[in-house]
């Protein structure tokens, strides 16, 4: 009787919509009542959430995202324009702060990524969190908002330095050069307005190892008036990580 | 004229409620549909940034014809039901398409289909919308995009 129960919880869990999940709470055991030796799959409680960004990185699903934006959680969220999907973690990267996600579809497009990586400091990107993109879209769009900062030495091996003004939300975000390539993954900030973010060639790598094929290009992704505002709310969604 | 041959197929495994699963097929890069005036760029030869365009005003119009809709949900009804039968919609469709330099669709233009409801239904899906982008200032204008309809219950 008690696998029967525990089995339909797990099931329950798989079914119940994002608000009822985050509501579940286990109920109450008795005290002194025995802990059972059985591993249950029960629906977790959900006590808390952090929010990023993640793009698309080809056609069938994967998505790209900072690592510590869906690491430790029991479950993962993507959405954009409506539409919500449960995100598998495919891999998390040991050395760099990026996380390999799966969704199974592609909304919009997939992201492309530069060749060989050519930028250099105070050269004009682009980079924020998704739920700010359709605030600047609807303004007529942004070219850039970030400049590529000089780096610090080898401590930031591996990394884009770029002056920016991002704010919560944007980990895992890509940082967008002027062709509309794939030049960086927001990682974190190192001080007022410095911003690293794990280069293009960590991120190749990476999605290589783990047998995700990406489109490589150096020639222009879009015009050279394009917002590129527009063009991170093509690749990129939301993504919710609900830990308990 | 922008051409950019290639067939996405409408695929629904389960309901036609459910929310549809649509694939897109290898692009018929060799095969033109259409006439090709001087106008023409093969895809091959075009700017990435077209083909990119031309990629997501494809996905738009997947999720618009794919939404759970009145409309839309009509006219999938009528594939659903005619798809394959004589008199029915064609196996594939070319959609020709204008955009404007906010993103939305100027206008959209294929063969009249023999039900003249679910062709008006299609009209109004295809240009509900604003594809996200404004499309490159020296993209050829209309794009061509192939459809090839395949609805399942």
């Amino acid at each position: 009787m008690i696998f029967r129960c525990v089995a339909l919880l797990g099931v329950l869990s798989a079914t119940v919509p994002l608000s009822a999940l985050a509501q579940f709470q286990p109920p109450p055991r008795p005290v002194g009542a025995p802990t059972p030796l059985v591993h249950t799959s029960e629906a977790p409680a959900i006590r808390r959430e952090k929010s990023g960004t993640a793009f698309f990185v080809d056609g069938s699903g994967h998505m790209l995202t900072a690592r510590h934006a869906v690491e430790d959680c029991v479950r993962v969220v993507v959405a954009k324009e409506g539409r919500a999907a449960w995100a598998r973690v495919v891999a998390l990267s040991p050395r760099f702060d990026i996380a390999l996600i799966d969704i199974k579809r592609t909304w919009g497009l997939a992201a492309v990524f530069p060749r060989s990586v050519t930028v250099a400091a105070n050269d004009m990107v682009f980079a924020a969190a998704y739920d700010t993109l359709p605030g600047m879209v609807g303004r007529g769009g942004m070219i850039a908002n970030s400049t590529v900062a000089p780096s610090m030495g080898s401590g930031e091996a591996g990394h884009l330095a770029i002056d920016s003004t991002v704010t919560f939300g944007a980990s895992g975000a890509p940082v967008l050069d002027g062709r509309g390539l794939v030049e960086g993954v927001v990682s974190r900030r190192t001080s007022i307005n410095r911003v690293l973010a794990v280069g293009a060639a960590e991120a190749k790598a990476f999605l290589a190892a783990n047998g995700v094929r990406v489109e490589e290009d150096d020639r222009p992704q879009i015009a050279g008036s394009a917002s590129r505002a527009n063009r991170a709310a093509s690749i990129s969604a939301h993504v919710t990580c609900l830990q308990n | 004229m922008r051409v950019v041959n290639s067939s996405f197929r409408l695929r629904c495994v389960a309901t036609a409620l459910c929310a549809l699963a649509l694939s897109l097929g290898s692009p018929m890069l060799s095969a033109p549909a259409l006439a090709q005036g001087l106008d023409y760029r093969d895809p091959d030869k075009a700017p990435p940034s077209w083909g990119q365009f031309a990629k997501l005003v494809k996905y738009r119009f997947e999720t618009w014809v794919a939404a759970d809709e009145p409309v839309a949900n009509r006219f999938r009804a009528y594939i659903i039901e005619h798809g394959g039968k004589d008199g029915g919609p064609p196996p594939t469709l070319v959609v020709r398409a204008w955009l404007n330099p906010d993103g939305t669709v100027e206008r959209v233009s294929f063969a009249p289909l023999p039900d003249p409801a679910a062709d008006g239904d299609l009209h109004t899906i295809l240009k509900r919308g604003n594809i996200g982008e404004a499309p490159p200032p020296e993209m050829l204008q209309p794009l061509n995009l192939r459809f090839s309809l395949n609805l399942q219950k």
